[in-house]
Order: structure tokens, then C-alpha cells, then sequence
């Protein structure tokens, strides 16, 4: 909330920006002025028949732009400065200056000094009036000594002619001063009825500020009791599903214990299946080389049988050549190559069996090697899978208790918002 | 910082303090350029003060009236001639200055004989302008000086030379009538001039004049 000061400091302000506006325009018509006034007054100074132009107008032109180009830049850049109205005074009092002097110091040109001296007090700042005023006299202090004539029409004056003249202006200051300092006091006391307004504004907004948030509070009781009712409804629902998400989760956590110890059971079973089908393949390997040593003998007995055929060829031959007598042999010898042949078909018989039997040993060491890779990774497999039911059972165990955590906040939950259900009741009965 | 308290005022009873705030920080380069252009103010006020405090040229003029002006002399009155360049602008105030000495003497305007300046082969009508205009005003006798003999007979060579004689043609007073070039106000010269007209004085003074050259 703003105070009286700032009041007036805004209402200063204001006023100094409305003076530097004036004072904007008012120099431009004096420097405008000062230019017109020595080209129709003093355009030409003579020497005979011959002219050149008169000094008044360089006076005019150079010194009254110098004069007036300074003010008019701080009044456009920085029309609230302090040092702008110094310099817009001392300006303004030497276009003053200029002015008489142009209009050949006639005595009605000289109230515009005066005047201008009126209109700087619109600043109501006496140190401005203190400044233009020593700006007079310090122009006839310095003229008083050296050019006397020019002030006071004599050429020796008395030093105290300063004084008179500077006392025509003071006195007009004293007056001005005093209108100053009225005005200031008129200012203060305006700008303390704004705060006094201001603040009896801001009473009463508070007022209905306050009757609004009232109005509000109730309506925002009103909803905190019905939302705590309806929370309560919702925590008593929670309280119930997370009671049987408890009982489920104790359940699940016995299946998985069960599904744990089955597994570990199923892992027992797959070591002794792969046990057996490790000693089957040792087995079989066994066998396998057992038929390879039928195959060795079954091939002595064949080639046995060959040369026992050779042998019975050979007899018949020595048969045939020893006539009648060697026809009993002939026949035995007959006889042993039928039982060679014999031998030797029942040799390729053997050999077919063991061969089809080493076959079916290969294929079923094949099919039990198989069988043993599929029962470790089914013991892999199974491992894994006892690890996620022990994990599973953990974590089941974890979830109980934060299920259990949840039922007993819940339990807080539903006293508390009974509780604030009955204080919302109770603030709305305020 | 306040200084004192100033009095009350008028019946209101307000009272006045002065205040002068803490001393205003203003940056280096406007100190710099407010100095220069005080400075620059200053100096030319300085040159254009000097310029018109500088007086003109005069000559001794004849300590009685010469023969061609004692026809312009009326009984028992002083007269008074003042030399006059047309075309000056700083002698309007010489003239406006006399306007005011005429009233306070209560001196016959006829008694007055303004000499105008004229440059040989120049119209007639080169002589007009706002002096003559204020001399007919005036009614006071008009001579056009064609060369400028006769002012140069009565030792004139700056326009606003005032002389005046007495009604026995002695010379009273020579000078100006202002304070300062194309300056009105009242001053030492025409008081001296006032004194002789009122024939309050018996002695010759002499003043300095201000104006342009007539030749």
C-alpha cells in the first residue's frame, strides 16, 4: 500500500514533467523569438554606405542555440533530474538577457526576466529560483565591474548597485518562495488524503475480501465432510480387499512352499532317472563292445568254415583220386562241407543278429544319451524353476507384510478421516 | 538536510523549512559539458558586452554653432542636433532615449534638428526608413547631409552624436544620449544632456557615443 510520501513523490513527479513540457516549449519560442526580434530589429550595423550583417543576429543564432540546446536535450533525456532545472533556469535567465539586450534594453522588455522568474516556480523548487537569481546578479556583478555603462548607465558605479538590482528580483523570489512552500503544504496535504482514501478502499475491500473466504471456508467444509465420509467408505473397501488380498497371498504363499518341495522332489527323481540312464548307457557301451567281440569270433568261425569248406574240397579231390576207397571219404568229406556251409551260413546269421543288435544298441545309446541330456536340463529347468518359487515365496512374504502394513494404515486412515469428518461437522456448526 | 526553519507566513500559519537534499551525484561527462557550455556563455557574453560598450569615434565639434544651423535656432531656446546614419539600428535607442529627455526638459521639438547622413549619387529615398519615421513623429527638423559635410563640420562621425548649443550658439553638451550601443536607459550622458537643456548647467561636457559610423 502506497504511503502519503509516495503519493507525493508521484504527484512531484508529475508536476516536474508538466514544468519540463512547459519549459520544452517555452524555450523553443524564446530561442525562435530572440532570432526574429534581431533580424526585424538590428538586421544590418552601417559604416557609411556600406553594411555588413549586425552582431545581434550571430548573438541570436550562435548564443541563443548554445543557450537553448543544452536545456532542451535535458529536458528530453532527463526531464527528472535536479540538475535539469538548473540549467533550464540559468538558460531561460540569459535568453532573458539576450531578449533585452535585442530590444535595446527597453524597460518593458525587462519584465520578461520577471516573468520567466514566475514561470520557474512552477517547479516548486526555490534552489531554481536561488539559481536564475544568482545568474542575474552575477551577469550585473561582472558587467558592474567591467562595463558599468551597460547596467547602470554610469561609468563608475557603486559596488552596492548590484545589490539594489539583485534585491528587485529577491523580492519577487521572497513571494514566490512563499507560493512554493504553499503549495507544497497543499501538496502534502492532498497527497495524505490519497493514503487516507487509499487505506479506507483497502478496509473495505478486505472486508468483502474476508466475507468471500468465509462464504468459501464453509463451502470448503462442507466438501472436506463429504469427501472425508466418502474416503471413509473408500478406506473401509481398502481395509476389506487388502484383508483378503492377505488370506489370497498367505494361500499363493503355500502353493509356492508346495510347488517348492514338489520341485525339489521332481529335482531328486530327475537325479536318480539320470543316474540310471547314465549306468543304462554304460550299459549299453558294455554291450556294445561285447557284440564286437561276437563279430571277431563270429568271423574266426567263418573263416574256420572256409578253410574247414577248403579242407572238404581238398578231400574230395583226394577222394575222387583214390577211386573206390575214398568214396566213404568223399562222403565224409561231403559232409564236412555241408557242415562248413552250414557253419558258415549260421556264422552270417549271427553276424546279421549282431549287427541288428549292435544297431539297436547304438540307437538305444543314442536315445539314452538323449534321455540324460534331457534329464540334466530338465534338473536345470527344474532348478530354475524351485529358484522362482523361492523367490516367489519371498517376495509373497515382503507382499504379506506390506498388505499387513496397508491393513493396519488403513485401520489409522479410517479413525483419522472419521475424525475429520466429525471436526469438518463440527467447524461448519462455528 | 534541513538547515533552519523559516518563518510563517501571512495568517495561515504554515510553516516553511528549507530543505537542500544530499548533494546530487551528476555524471562526469554532463559536469564536463555544462562547464563548456557555461563557459561558452559566459565568454560571449563577455565579447558582446564589450562590443557594445565600445564607444565611436568622436571628433571636437565647433564650440559655437556654426553659421549654416543659426537658422534653426529659436528664440530663447536651446538647440539641440543630433547626427544620425539612416540605415543604424543601434540609434533607435538614441532617438528613444531623446523622446524621454524632450518630455522630462519639456523642450520644444521644433528646437530639435536631426542631421541624416546621405552618401553622395544615393535617392532620397535611401534616408528613409524607421529613424525618419520616428523624426517626423517627433516633428523635429530634418536636414539630409548628402557627403556628409555639414556632420563632418560639426565633428559627427557616429550616428546618436548629440550636441547641444545654447540660444547664444555656445556649446553646452556633446556626447550620446546612451548607456551602450543600441542600449536605452537612463545614464550619466543624458542626464548631462537633461541638465544643459534645463539650463541647470553652465559648463561644456562632453559624453561618449554609441552607434555606427556615419562615413
Amino acid at each position: 500500500m502506497k504511503s502519503y510520501v509516495d503519493f507525493l513523490e508521484e504527484s512531484k513527479k508529475s508536476s516536474t514533467l508538466r514544468t519540463s513540457k512547459l519549459f520544452s516549449y517555452l524555450i523553443l519560442f524564446q530561442w525562435i523569438a530572440v532570432i526574429t526580434f534581431a533580424i526585424i530589429i538590428t538586421p544590418k550595423t552601417w559604416k557609411g554606405a556600406e553594411s555588413s550583417i549586425h552582431i545581434h543576429i550571430w548573438l541570436a543564432i550562435v548564443l541563443g542555440t548554445i543557450t537553448s540546446a543544452l536545456p532542451l536535450f535535458l529536458l528530453w533525456k532527463k526531464p527528472l533530474e535536479p540538475i535539469t532545472k538548473h540549467v533550464v533556469a540559468i538558460s531561460v535567465m540569459v535568453m532573458a538577457g539576450i531578449f533585452i539586450h535585442i530590444t535595446g534594453g527597453r524597460i518593458e522588455s525587462h519584465f520578461h526576466l520577471f516573468g520567466v522568474l514566475a514561470v520557474l516556480s512552477f517547479y516548486r523548487d526555490w534552489k531554481v529560483l536561488i539559481t536564475a537569481t544568482l545568474v542575474t546578479s552575477v551577469d550585473h556583478f561582472v558587467r558592474g565591474i567591467w562595463f558599468p555603462i551597460s547596467v547602470y548607465g554610469v561609468e563608475a558605479s557603486s559596488p552596492y548597485r548590484v545589490i539594489e538590482h539583485a534585491l528587485h528580483v529577491v523580492f519577487q523570489d521572497t513571494f514566490l518562495i512563499l507560493g512554493i512552500s504553499h503549495s507544497l503544504k497543499e501538496m502534502t496535504k492532498i497527497a495524505k488524503q490519497q493514503a487516507e482514501n487509499q487505506s479506507l478502499i483497502q478496509e473495505n475491500l478486505e472486508t468483502e475480501v474476508l466475507l468471500k473466504q468465509q462464504a468459501k471456508r464453509e463451502q470448503s467444509l462442507h466438501k472436506v465432510s463429504k469427501n472425508s465420509l466418502e474416503l471413509t467408505d473408500v478406506i473401509q473397501i481398502i481395509h476389506t480387499q487388502s484383508k483378503e488380498l492377505n488370506t489370497q497371498i498367505s494361500q499363493l504363499k503355500e502353493a509356492a512352499g508346495e510347488g517348492e518341495s514338489n520341485m525339489e522332489n521332481s529335482l531328486a527323481q530327475i537325479k536318480n532317472l539320470s543316474e540310471i540312464t547314465n549306468q543304462s548307457s554304460v550299459s549299453f557301451q558294455n554291450l556294445s563292445q561285447s557284440t564286437g567281440k561276437i563279430k571277431e569270433i563270429t568271423n574266426n568261425i567263418n573263416e574256420l568254415a572256409d578253410k574247414t569248406n577248403l579242407l572238404a574240397l581238398n578231400a574230395t579231390i583226394e577222394a575222387a583220386r583214390a577211386g573206390e576207397h575214398g568214396k566213404g571219404f568223399a562222403i565224409v568229406a561231403h559232409e564236412v562241407k555241408e557242415l562248413a556251409n552250414q557253419t558258415k551260413k549260421f556264422t552270417t546269421e549271427i553276424q546279421e543278429a549282431s549287427n541288428t543288435f549292435t544297431e539297436g544298441i547304438r540307437t538305444n545309446e543314442a536315445l539314452i544319451n538323449t534321455g540324460c541330456q534331457n534329464a540334466e536340463t530338465g534338473f536345470s529347468a527344474s532348478k530354475e524353476s524351485q529358484d522362482a518359487f523361492h523367490e516367489l515365496f519371498e517376495e509373497l512374504h515382503l507382499m504379506a507384510d506390506k498388505v499387513s502394513n496397508i491393513t493396519s494404515t488403513t485401520d489409522e486412515l479410517f479413525s483419522k478421516s472419521q475424525l475429520i469428518s466429525k471436526e469438518a461437522d463440527f467447524l461448519r456448526g462455528l | 538536510m534541513e538547515i533552519h526553519s523559516f518563518s510563517s507566513y501571512f495568517s495561515s500559519g504554515h510553516s516553511f523549512k528549507f530543505r537542500i537534499e544530499p548533494r546530487e551525484m551528476i555524471d562526469k561527462p554532463l559536469k564536463g559539458l555544462i562547464t563548456a557550455w557555461l563557459l561558452v556563455i559566459g565568454i560571449s557574453t563577455y565579447f558582446i558586452a564589450s562590443y557594445e560598450t565600445t564607444a565611436g569615434i568622436v571628433d571636437s565639434p565647433p564650440l559655437h554653432l556654426p553659421d549654416p544651423l543659426k537658422s534653426k535656432i529659436g528664440k530663447n531656446k536651446n538647440l539641440l542636433i543630433m547626427g544620425l546614419h539612416p540605415k543604424c539600428p543601434c540609434s533607435l535607442s538614441s532617438i528613444r532615449q531623446l523622446e524621454k529627455l524632450l518630455t522630462q526638459s519639456n523642450h520644444d521639438p521644433k528646437s530639435c534638428v536631426f542631421i541624416f547622413f546621405k552618401p553622395k549619387n544615393e535617392e532620397d529615398l535611401w534616408v528613409q526608413g524607421n529613424l525618419s519615421r520616428m523624426a517626423q513623429r517627433l516633428k523635429v527638423q530634418n536636414i539630409i547631409d548628402e557627403g556628409g559635410d555639414l556632420l563632418e563640420l560639426l565633428g559627427i562621425r557616429t550616428s546618436g552624436h548629440t550636441l547641444i548649443y545654447s540660444n547664444s550658439g555656445r556649446l553646452k553638451y556633446s556626447g550620446g544620449l546612451t548607456p551602450s550601443r543600441g542600449h536605452e536607459g537612463t545614464n550619466s550622458f543624458s542626464r548631462a544632456a537633461l541638465d544643459a537643456l534645463r539650463n541647470e548647467t553652465q559648463t561644456q561636457v562632453e559624453g561618449l557615443v554609441f552607434g555606427c559610423s556615419i562615413k
